[in-house]
């Protein structure tokens, strides 16, 4: 077992991971591991460990970098005592999130669908409802790309069914 | 990543319904803004209309049970609101302003049927996106009332809601002959179910219970029955071991939760002990459940039954004593389980099925002053048949 203190850093285990566009990256073993489909690759075969490329399809190496720098550092969060202040956590994620586009918001979400890594998912999609809540229907459609497929008179019998909810929006 | 691509990407996302109940749900929930942002993206596409609208997308962002709405009668406003998790319902919840007397008859699973005291009208509400409808009683114009109406829905088995009527077609003549009429949001029409029927003179149809496609009343000492909607057919429920044939009742609940029946009868002299009764799956018998024991709760808050009088005057008058048991409320896990309870004083207290353990959630406010009947009834006085539950959804109403 690799020991988890941060000095013998050197000796843990590295895990190659192969995005969908055939870039590889060496990530140690705890943090490749918090990824399920990862880990699911190795279930009830510890052996394969050594020397594995493990193939994600569905990622691209565009987000790799920034998906394995959020898990190195929520780890170290995690692991460390006292626990971290939360400002310091909140200043990360800001961080984290900082000039992404909707798309690249998008993207890793698919990403961290696909890697099956709740705690990113979790995080990825929060932001995402932050990024639309209280702002106007056409809004969302653009943000999703999503075409309206109500006829105007059903939208806008929808829209005078729900009228309390449209008042007081965010500007787009 | 080519433009090509990322439009790929959104797409997969806007179709993909686990992903987007993620993000809508992460709309924060300590705010209107959620309740707004949700109905509003009802409009953006049809997809989005039918997965907000589905029970399964409510049940991923509603608590079972997030608050008690206890009903006033003949007053205004016509109930108090007891808030059981931490949303802000509170300032969403409003029924339709349609009738100054407005009477809840049923909640179930996020919608609420109200009538306006047995003027012939119908208000299926949903207090969570404001939406009603009005549906008229049939037989109004014949001043045919009926003994009970009961509201049937279960998002489970269908969007559909039902609505039944036991009424009695030759009232004068033939007071056990009754006939049931049913009226469903699928074809927005009255029907009669099934022959008229007689039963015993014992049965009193009042107060009917619906629970995993059924109705249920409850007359111990009389014959209780339940009647299976789909089946069309009547049955008689299995009588609790506890049953002490000629004494009267001192407190009773009967409610469900997770799709089972509970009942909880207690007799004779105060008992701060007592056990819940669930009915088995295929009614072959109650058995119990949980055993309650609420000696603190009468240690912590020592009140007196007041104004004991006046409730003679009611036909509930049975339900004379220290507390009244609102909700017994099965949780996903077991020790999550609680009851509500009403002290006499107008605390209601939620009080742990796991462990007995209790607190205090609300004080009830002293009644409102403009009430014409306020001499008749304790104001501080609510039965479990007085208290219907607030649950979020964002179901239509038709």
């Amino acid at each position: 077992m690799a020991s988890s203190s941060s000095s013998s850093s050197t000796q843990v285990k590295k895990i190659t991971l192969k995005a969908a566009d055939g870039k590889h990256f060496e990530v140690e073993e705890p943090v490749a591991m918090e990824m399920e489909t990862v880990k699911s690759f190795f279930v009830g075969n510890e052996d394969a460990m050594k020397d594995m490329v493990v193939p994600l399809l569905n990622v691209s190496s565009e987000h790799m970098p920034a998906i394995l720098d959020f898990y190195r550092n929520h780890s170290e969060f995690r692991k460390r005592t006292p626990p971290p202040p939360a400002e310091e956590v909140k200043a990360f994620n800001e961080a984290f999130l900082e000039n992404k586009s909707d798309e690249q918001l998008m993207e890793m979400i698919m990403a961290a669908n696909f890697l099956n890594t709740k705690e990113l998912l979790n995080f990825l999609t929060e932001a995402a409802a932050n990024r639309i809540k209280n702002k106007s229907v056409e809004y969302v459609r653009a943000f999703f790309g999503i075409e309206n497929d109500f006829t105007p008179e059903e939208e806008a019998r929808i829209r005078a069914e729900n009228e309390w909810a449209f008042d007081g929006l965010d500007e787009d | 990543m080519s433009s090509g691509q990322r439009r790929q990407t959104v797409d997969a996302i806007a179709n993909n319904d686990d992903l987007l109940t993620e993000i809508l749900k992460h709309i924060p929930v300590k705010s209107l803004i959620r309740f707004k942002s949700l109905i509003r993206f009802k409009s953006v596409s049809k997809h989005w209309h039918s997965l907000i609208s589905s029970p399964h997308f409510s049940q991923c962002l509603f608590p079972i049970v997030s608050g008690l709405f206890l009903q006033r009668r003949f007053s205004h406003p016509h109930f108090e609101f007891v808030l059981l998790k931490d949303m802000p319902v509170n300032h969403t919840v409003k029924f339709p302003y349609v009738h100054f007397y407005l009477n809840i008859l049923h909640s179930c699973h996020g919608l609420i049927c109200c009538d306006n005291y047995g003027w012939g009208e119908l208000y299926i509400c949903n207090p969570t996106t404001k939406q009603f409808v009005t549906v008229t009683v049939p037989g109004y114009e014949d001043i045919r009332f009926p003994s009970d109406i009961i509201f049937a829905y279960d998002p489970e088995t269908s969007p559909h809601y039902k609505v039944v009527c036991v009424c009695r077609p030759d009232e004068e003549n033939q007071p056990n002959n009754y006939q049931l009429e049913i009226y469903s949001s699928e074809t927005r029409s009255w029907r009669l179910a099934g022959d008229p029927f007689i039963v015993d003179a014992s049965v009193r149809f009042r107060n009917g219970l619906f629970c995993n496609g059924a109705i249920h009343w409850v007359n111990w000492p009389g014959t209780s029955l339940y009647w299976n909607i789909d089946e069309v057919q009547l049955h008689e429920m299995p009588k609790p071991a506890t049953l002490i044939p000629d004494h009267r009742i001192r407190l009773r609940y009967f409610g469900e939760s997770r799709r089972h029946l509970h009942l909880v009868d207690v007799y004779g002299p105060s008992s701060t002990k007592f056990n819940v009764y669930e009915m088995e799956r295929d009614y072959s018998g109650w058995f119990v459940k949980y055993r309650v024991d609420v000696d603190g709760i009468t240690i912590a808050f020592p009140e007196k039954i007041r104004s004991h009088h006046v409730h003679e005057l009611f036909h509930n008058e049975e339900f004379n004593h220290e507390f009244s048991i609102l909700e017994i409320i099965r949780e996903a896990s077991e020790e999550e389980s609680y009851m509500v309870l009403l002290t006499p004083g107008g605390k209601a207290i939620q009080y742990s099925l796991y462990d007995n353990t209790f607190k205090k959630i609300f004080d009830l406010p002293p009644c409102p002053k403009y009430r014409n009947f306020a001499n008749l009834r304790d104001p501080m006085k609510f039965s479990c048949f007085e208290a219907y539950r607030y649950v979020g959804t964002l179901a239509s109403v038709w």
